[in-house]
């Protein structure tokens, strides 16, 4: 995205500052309005997903077996619009714990979090995962 | 919503590859060349008008040690002239009192 805005805007450049502190200047303001953007609609609406997406959330409602294989990708992106939710540590929890496959013990040593202290932030993650996911699905019927 | 089904879900999302193409858009970087290298000749610009503002301030420098240089020279002048003519008057006043 930040490359999308600094491409866009290439021809605003105006020479007069070195072209790495314009680009690390879009970069921070682009964050900032990403942030900015989160803080003001903070509920993710059915609408604001894919279609694969929207199936996946109909699959997960509507049946008990496992997602097919090219649902795979699209469960990726609906996970990620899931963290976005969450609070950072959460977010790094449920990344290292369920997405990326590491065991508490690998997440301490990572972390530095105590092994309580990552099973209580998995459980609150999931949590509030499991509320956004059956707000998806309402809103859907 | 129940747990087996985020376990589901998140089961799924694991097994997927993050597989977003981290790529430049087309033609980023001959634009951001070209804008260097514009930015290069504007370095040469500013170095210039660097110069320039560097000879006109020492042309103003020169200006006020001329000026400064003139008037120290006037004063000390008026004081040259301004002891001759005390040196004179009182040589006119000794002259007239051995007269008496």
């Amino acid at each position: 995205m930040i490359f999308i805005k600094i491409f866009q805007k290439l021809d605003q450049f105006s020479g007069k500052v070195p072209l790495e502190h314009w680009v690390s200047r879009i970069a921070v303001n682009t964050c900032l309005s990403a942030i900015e953007s989160e803080r003001i609609r903070p509920e993710l609406r059915h609408a604001d997903l894919s279609e694969e997406e929207q199936a996946v959330v109909e699959n997960l409602a509507t049946s008990t077996e496992e997602l097919a294989p090219d649902r795979q990708l699209a469960s990726r992106q609906l996970v990620e619009h899931l963290l976005e939710f969450l609070k950072p540590a959460e977010r790094l929890v449920i990344d290292l714990l369920y997405l990326q496959g590491r065991s508490v013990e690998e997440i301490h040593q990572i972390t530095g979090l105590g092994m309580t202290a990552i099973k209580v932030r998995a459980f609150r993650a999931r949590q509030k995962m499991k509320v956004q996911l059956s707000k998806l699905a309402e809103t859907k019927s | 919503m129940k747990d087996v089904d985020l376990d589901r879900l998140l089961h799924a999302a694991a097994k997927s590859k993050d597989e977003t193409p981290v790529e430049l858009p087309f033609g980023f970087d001959t634009r951001v060349i070209a804008l260097s290298r514009q930015t290069k000749n504007g370095n040469g610009a500013a170095l210039a008008v660097l110069l320039r503002r560097i000879t006109l301030f020492a042309a103003a420098l020169i200006v006020l040690g001329i000026a400064g240089a003139y008037f120290e020279f006037d004063r000390s002048g008026d004081d040259i002239f301004a002891s001759g003519n005390e040196f004179a008057i009182a040589d006119s006043a000794i002259q007239d009192e051995v007269a008496q």
